[in-house]
């Protein structure tokens, strides 16, 4: 994982961050990780680094009961490895 | 998170006038429309079409910062709106939250807050309307309760009079008149 892959990541996380419980949508994320890479992304790159966070367990969904959206939130791993970034 | 150049294209530029190039020019084909753009904003020294890009590479990542802002705005404006409307139901709440922060990601914070404003003043209203039908029902329960009262009233009037009848007529004797109020109080 290069510099910028790392900003890309911990952008992301931030992001999530400041959303705390209420989530983002994915769309929502692959856009601010699109955005915080700079250059224009392919949809494999965006989906990698969306892949990476989730299958570390830094960050997890849950479905919204009004509009019945999968939302993402970080978890506790994800705001530790944030924290470490 | 790219360091630009001291002599970057732009770096020069006010923080403004670097967001009104980038929220105006980005989606312009290049280069003409982007020039003229640039012109039309008054920017004097024209950017290569590489420092142009790498410009829009850096705007990028700050338009990435600045929504992390505006989304920990939204969330924040939306709990306020909640609190100062004072609404207790958390799924309301967190409703707002989630509606703020998707207006903000897609950079539309001012609309967020706006939302978050409308969802309050629909909760104020329907509260209203709730405490409406709540004494609307109370002065239902109050009528009830006043005609029974009335119409208990009224018989006992019938009754009294029933009895002033029969203690008034001469043709009854004591037995028949006895008779006459014990059956008009219902006893045998």
């Amino acid at each position: 994982m290069d510099a910028l892959d790392k900003h890309v990541i911990k952008t992301a996380l931030k992001t999530l961050q400041a959303a705390g419980g209420s989530g983002i949508k994915k769309p929502a994320l692959l856009d601010q990780i699109d955005l915080a890479a700079g250059y224009t992304t392919t949809t494999e790159q965006r989906e990698a680094a969306f892949s990476l966070m989730r299958d570390r367990g830094w960050i997890t969904f849950y479905m919204e009961p009004i509009f019945h959206d999968q939302r993402w939130t970080l978890t506790e791993r994800g705001l530790t490895a944030l924290e470490g970034m | 998170m790219i360091k630009p150049r001291i002599d970057a294209w732009g770096a020069d530029l006010p923080e403004k006038v670097q967001w009104d190039i980038y929220d105006t020019a980005r989606a312009l084909p290049w280069p003409k429309a982007v020039v003229d753009q640039l012109e039309a904003l008054g920017v004097v020294r024209l950017p290569t079409r590489a420092s142009w890009y790498r410009f829009l590479a850096r705007m990028r990542q700050a338009d990435a910062e600045r929504r992390i802002d505006k989304i920990a705005q939204s969330v924040a404006e939306a709990q306020g709106v909640a609190d100062r409307a004072g609404i207790k139901a958390t799924v309301f709440v967190e409703t707002l939250k989630t509606l703020a922060i998707d207006r903000a990601m897609g950079g539309d914070d001012k609309s967020a807050t706006a939302l978050a404003a409308a969802a309050a003043s629909i909760w104020d209203r329907a509260q209203k309307e709730k405490e409406l039908e709540l004494k609307t029902a109370a002065q239902a329960t109050k009528d009830a309760a006043l005609a029974l009262a009335r119409e208990k009233f009224e018989a006992a009037e019938k009754r009294l009079n029933a009895v002033q009848g029969a203690v008034d007529a001469p043709q009854l004797t004591d037995a028949e008149r006895v008779a006459k109020i014990k059956s008009i109080f219902g006893m045998k």
